[in-house]
């Protein structure tokens, strides 16, 4: 039995088990029986969650105009709810349920309801009508995009029956904006009576009672720790604590970005950089993500307690681009190759002065696209990689996150007495290199390409990695590029990626409209010809034809020796379009 | 009904025009909608809840929540993920509110097919593979794939799992059922 035939049989066996509820549906539609939704329906506010808090204005004016006479009579304060994400938002509650008053506690809530008058245009409205609007406000502003992000709802009230109803209510309102943004932040609630002590703890710390609640729940988890810090900390990163029983204090966002930035080298740039900071204290190593957008996404893990960064690329900014801006007008270097890797010297030497004198240059090669020399050397077993910038010769980058060599490959001729100064004792013993032409030949015969003439040479770069002489290989052939690593030593393949090129470097293939299909079987012979194997050498063969992104593929996938292939194929050229082979877990 | 799983763009493009309808107020299409996707719903809930009235349940809501949310639907071509999601959403806060995710018991599967005329002896060995000896993710993969005809990159985005664990979980979870069958048979 296929595959196919396995998920056609289960569609079918579950068509005939799904019960047919289209007329209880359309009973309740018909009858304004749907639970909360009908009751959103008839106030007409959530037609769009885009424009939900514009619909909530207007509803806003609506009774604010009609709702004068009312109003005098309800002035006071029946219920306080408060919204804490990160923004805190507190509105209180007239016994009509309300809003009487609705301000942000901190900067980031009264940043939410700038585009509401600072929260003016929401008195006289339904709370669930102000709620609504508010949560929309909050996930537009990106505070709940994360999967383990987290809201706050917070109802105190005396009276517990109403209190407890409300916020059952509120529950249910934000859960329904929070579907309908296809988001699934979590939402916590509580229901508490009015406490002066609570509240006055609150207001010290522009927090609302709620979230002062929640840090009082992690202060009586750790004692020792501080109402004023654990207050500034989100509620995601309160309940995450609570969850962990409060071991320590976290550092907070704001400075695991600042030591992602200072990590990234990033806090010297005048423009803002970090694009998101995710808590993730419940983790088994509690950290934060720090996402930095730069020349393109770099994410640094920091350690929640201590600050250390626990992955992440340094430096990635050495000189910035807006300075020393990279890109010639020609892609012809200005500079020589000496000149650029004495330019890296130079810096190097400046930046390490135990270690001058003492580098081999393993390569220095001109990069066409970016405009700047890739330059790479070893010093003391360590390899170091530089850009420079091919007309100025300004240092664009340093990878200062080194590959260094293992000391059995480093120890050769330095003698146990007097240290032999000259660089050719520190550098390692050559291994064995087959050569460049042999290193292109086994990534072309790796590649399954006989004729060397149909491809056109990216890169051939000979250095150092993980103590090995390895070429890295990048080509394209047949609208594909490859990047195909290979031990020096004896030509293995080491690393294979493909990946369809955006440039066309077959005039046969115009990239047009798709015009044919070279079947199933030419496509199951593609993905095994690349492979390396015969049908008769692998199992779970698996040839499905599906339409990605307007263009027809088939997905190829097998089996062999622990591993599991699997090819996506470009079912009007052959082309390979995706590769991976991975274990078979 | 026609099989959205063999020609998933012009599926996707009926379906999305049934949501702009619906968005508008219109019932038929709203029948329409229902008739094409309310297995893929069903089973989604199914393979989330483990409950076959909790699951029935859940579905209903979720059509409830279509219609009074349709409008609210952006065009991106992928109206089966968006049901998908609003369904699964619904889902979780269903198992959130009673903090439990009992599997499906004996008795409660047997209380489906008695229900289910005419369900063949395989097609119910399957539905036992699929939705009681499978992970609860791979229960989910097996069925967005198959049912809701979602593909693995949309599967991925919609579970917040690597695509590459999604392809294997749903190579391991076929071959499991297909294993399954054979030793039946």
């Amino acid at each position: 039995m296929t595959d196919k035939e396995i998920e056609l049989k289960l569609k079918a066996a579950i068509e005939r088990t799904a019960p047919d509820g289209l007329d209880r549906l359309l009973s309740h539609i018909d009858t304004g029986k749907g639970d909360i939704i009908v009751e959103k329906k008839t106030v007409q506010k959530k037609r769009n969650r885009w424009i939900g808090a514009v619909a909530a204005i207007l509803a806003v004016a609506l009774i604010g105009g009609l709702g004068g006479y009312v109003y005098t009579a309800n002035y006071a304060v029946a219920t306080t709810v408060s919204l804490d994400v990160n923004p805190s938002i507190q509105l209180k509650v007239n016994r009509a349920e309300k809003i009487l008053t609705c301000a942000g506690l901190n900067d980031e809530g009264r940043e939410i309801l700038a585009s509401m008058n600072g929260g003016a245009d929401l008195e006289g409205s339904k709370l669930n009508v102000a709620v609504n609007a508010i949560v929309g406000a909050i996930v537009r502003a990106g505070y709940l995009d994360s999967l383990s992000s987290a809201i706050l709802i917070s109802v105190e009230d005396n009276n517990a029956a109403r209190g407890e109803r409300l916020q059952a209510e509120l529950v249910a309102e934000v859960d329904g904006v929070l579907q309908t943004a296809a988001n699934s932040a979590g939402v916590l609630s509580q229901y508490l009576t009015v406490d002066a002590g609570l509240n006055q703890q609150a207001q010290q710390n522009s927090i609302s009672a709620g979230k002062a609640a929640l840090v009082n729940q992690v202060l009586a988890l750790n004692a020792s720790l501080d109402f004023d810090k654990l207050a500034a900390l989100s509620v995601e990163e309160l309940r995450d604590l609570i969850k962990i029983g409060a071991p320590g204090m976290p550092i907070g966002r704001t400075e695991a970005a600042r030591i992602a930035e200072e990590y990234a080298g990033t806090s010297v740039l005048d423009r803002e950089v970090v694009f998101d900071v995710d808590p993730e204290l419940d983790d088994p190593v509690p950290h934060y993500e720090v996402e930095i957008r730069y020349d393109r996404e770099y994410d640094y893990t920091i350690h929640a307690f201590t600050g250390e960064v626990l992955s992440g690329q340094a430096d990635i900014v050495v000189r910035t681009p807006s300075t020393n801006p990279p890109a010639p007008d020609t892609h012809e270097p200005g500079i020589t190759a000496d000149e650029a890797f004495n330019a890296a010297a130079k810096f190097f030497s400046e930046k390490h002065p135990e270690l001058v004198g003492n580098f081999l240059n393993i390569t220095t090669e001109y990069d066409r696209d970016d405009g700047h020399y890739d330059v790479e050397f070893w010093v003391g077993g360590c390899e170091f990689d530089y850009d420079v910038d091919g007309k100025s010769g300004d240092i664009l980058r340093e990878e200062t996150d080194y590959r260094c060599t293992p000391p059995t490959v480093l120890d050769t001729t330095v003698p146990d007495t007097a240290p032999d100064t000259t660089p050719k004792d520190t550098t390692p013993a050559q291994p064995a290199d087959i050569g460049v032409e042999a290193a292109k030949s086994a990534a072309l015969s790796r590649a399954g390409i006989a004729d060397a003439a149909s491809v056109t040479w990216i890169k051939c770069q000979r250095e150092y990695d993980d103590g090995r002489l390895e070429y890295e290989i990048e080509f394209y052939a047949d609208s594909t590029e490859y990047e195909i690593t290979v031990l020096a030593a004896d030509g293995t393949v080491i690393k294979y990626e493909t990946e369809k090129s955006k440039y066309n470097t077959n005039p046969g293939s115009s990239g047009g409209a798709q015009t044919g299909d070279i079947g199933a079987d030419a496509a199951k012979a593609a993905a095994l010809r690349h492979a390396g194997l015969s049908e008769t050498q692998v199992t779970r063969l698996k040839v499905e034809r599906d339409r990605d992104d307007g263009r027809i593929e088939y997905e190829v996938s097998f089996k062999y020796n622990g591993f599991e292939y699997e090819y996506k194929i470009d079912a009007a050229t052959g082309a390979i379009l995706e590769h991976e082979k991975d274990w078979d877990d | 009904m026609e099989d959205l799983v063999k020609d998933p763009d012009a599926g996707a493009a009926e379906l999305e025009r049934l949501l702009l309808n619906v968005g508008a107020g219109d019932k038929d299409s709203f029948g329409e909608l229902y008739t094409r996707t309310h297995a893929a719903v069903y089973a989604l809930a199914l393979s989330i809840l483990s409950n076959a009235h909790d699951a029935e349940e859940a579905a209903h809501d979720a059509y409830l929540r279509v219609w009074d949310y349709a409008s609210s639907y952006r065009a991106k071509g992928s109206p089966m993920a968006w049901l998908m999601a609003v369904t699964r959403n619904l889902c979780l806060m269903e198992l959130r509110r009673k903090k439990r995710q009992k599997e499906l018991s004996e008795d409660e599967w047997n209380a489906i097919p008695a229900e289910a005329r005419g369900l063949e002896t395989e097609e119910r060995a399957l539905l036992q593979w699929a939705l009681g000896s499978l992970d609860p993710a791979s229960r989910q993969i097996v069925l967005l794939h198959a049912v809701a005809g979602l593909k693995h990159r949309e599967i991925a985005r919609l579970l917040g799992l690597p695509q590459n664990t999604v392809l294997s979980k749903y190579s391991r979870a076929i071959g499991k059922m297909r294993a399954g069958l054979e030793k039946g048979e």
